[in-house]
């Protein structure tokens, strides 16, 4: 555990140095905060709603960039040999970079709720504290999504030239900011198999003041079960293949 | 026609030498394809939080989009100029400096007016947006005034990242006032007054106003008012990028130096 937490501490001090995770965390969910509150009313439903969808859409684009990316990024910068021949392998120091990405969710979970407050959104200050509860429950959930999209990106080329498109298509499969009933069967079904969508869910029934929203949470809890359980192989596969051919190319 | 050919082929030479995501595929998801689901995304979110009508968000998005090319791909050129260590061959070339700033726009304004016109193709199938055969010549040229206007901007971050480390951030947040304030996404009757009156000198916003009317009126005078003023705009931020980028060669022979942070 210590590597994981050190890698962690580490990640984070690292991400927050490139403001660009501040433009993800922050800038970019106060955007679409902004967006919605010019355009709407300040009802409880929108401001719930708008404040839930903002701040998942910060922490999927954290998680996508900071952790789906991890890998790639200790490459350029001519670290990932070192995590490589590591006694303690692969996977526990990218766990503790996915750890590190997915705590920035909360920059993105503050911003919103502040932003939503500034903004005049109808929020109850207990639904809000049992949302701070839930954000590192969600983060939790989005460090096991980090994981296996750390993986997908480094052994498949195509996923990894892509991921610069997967924040509009994921934000509208996992009904963020857009009605769960607008989305077109086979968007839902990608967003079933997603973090973000229940993330987004529970966020949006706690807020509404309707109180936690168990299954949402189940689902968070059960995905990153599945997400583990698919990404450690991945990683045993990474870590054969770059032995087996003596090169960083990882795919 | 030595400026022209300088604008033209040294900005079709400096686009391929210094921007930086040379594969073609990550090229075309993050300046082309990500720009179009900004249009579709927008079709459902913008309807969702108000009662505007989705074609209102589909042609808004559709013509803000280009600011992808105008602004972030033209400041990404322009500022790596210093990062891959060129912009000090450019700063002992006796070429004219207009035409070899102007044609680092170039490419991107056709990539943008590219991107705008099959974004505007796919609000009208996406939406139902009505435009008619008669529109699409004046459409044409807003979508190439407009896209050249937010170049304009687009060449001053450049500029500033010459002085400054990061123009990701810049570009980025420049991106989202455009489309905050250019009555893209949001009316411009819901924004506070002054907000909305000092968005008109931004790149877009005449833009837009001339797209909404030439959908529901049509190519008259209004609309090449509007036309005329966002030339006026983009012309005004061209010519302060072009006296600061002066500046910034003036005091780099000063001090013998290129790092200006």
């Amino acid at each position: 555990m210590g590597v994981v937490l050190a890698t962690a501490v580490l990640t984070v001090r690292q991400l927050l140095l490139g403001k660009f995770y501040v433009l993800l965390g922050v800038v970019q969910p106060l955007f679409f905060l902004l967006v919605t509150s010019a355009l709407g009313s300040g009802s409880r439903s929108v401001g719930a709603a708008a404040v839930a969808g903002c701040a998942v859409m910060g922490m999927w684009s954290v998680v996508l960039f900071g952790a789906g990316r991890a890998l790639l990024r200790e490459r350029n910068n001519g670290t990932a040999q070192f995590l490589l021949v590591s006694p303690h392998g692969l996977l526990r120091p990218v766990l503790g970079i996915c750890t590190g990405a997915a705590a920035l969710g909360v920059l993105p979970a503050a911003a919103t709720v502040a932003g939503g407050v500034l903004l005049g959104f109808e929020l109850d200050p207990a639904s809000v504290a049992l949302f701070a509860v839930l954000v590192p429950v969600v983060i939790a959930g989005l460090v096991a999504q980090g994981l296996l999209l750390c993986a997908l990106f480094v052994l498949s080329r195509q996923a990894n030239a892509f991921s610069n498109a997967l924040e509009y298509p994921v934000w509208f499969a996992c009904g963020l900011l857009v009605p769960l009933a607008d989305r077109p069967w086979w968007a839902a079904a990608f967003g079933a198999l997603l973090t973000p969508t229940y993330a987004g869910q529970a966020f949006r029934t706690v807020l509404e003041g309707a109180g936690v929203a168990w299954s949402s949470l189940a689902a968070v809890a059960g995905l990153a079960a599945v997400q583990v359980l698919l990404a450690v192989p991945l990683f045993r596969l990474i870590e054969r293949r770059v032995r087996q051919k003596g090169d960083l190319a990882f795919a | 026609m030595t400026s022209l050919r300088l604008a033209l082929h040294g900005g079709v030479l400096v686009f391929r030498a210094l921007f930086e995501w040379l594969s073609p595929v990550v090229f075309v998801t993050v300046m082309v394809l990500t720009p179009l689901l900004q249009v579709l995304f927008f079709t459902s979110f913008g309807p969702a939080f108000s009662d505007l009508d989705p074609s209102f968000f589909a042609a808004g998005n559709a013509l803000q989009v280009s600011a992808m090319a105008g602004v972030y791909g033209v400041s990404q050129t322009i500022a790596n100029e210093r990062l891959f260590g060129a912009i000090n061959n450019v700063f002992v070339s006796p070429a004219g400096r207009v035409p070899l700033y102007l044609g680092r726009a170039v490419p991107h304004l056709v990539i943008g007016a590219l991107t705008s016109i099959v974004g505007l193709v796919i609000a009208v199938a996406v939406t139902g947006l009505s435009l008619p055969a008669g529109r699409w010549a004046g459409l044409l040229v807003l979508v190439l005034v407009t896209t050249a206007s937010c170049a304009g901007i687009g060449m001053l971050f450049g500029a500033l990242g010459l002085m400054g480390r990061d123009t990701t951030i810049t570009g980025n947040l420049a991106y989202f006032a455009i489309l905050l304030l250019s009555g893209a996404a949001v009316p411009l009757d819901r924004l506070p007054g002054p907000v909305a009156a000092a968005a008109h000198a931004l790149p877009m916003t005449n833009g837009v106003s001339g797209l909404r009317h030439l959908i529901g009126t049509g190519p008259d005078g209004y609309f090449w008012s509007r036309v005329g003023w966002e030339t006026v705009v983009g012309l005004a931020w061209a010519a302060l990028t072009v006296a600061l980028l002066r500046r910034i060669e003036q005091r780099a022979r000063r001090t013998g130096s290129l790092d200006f942070t």
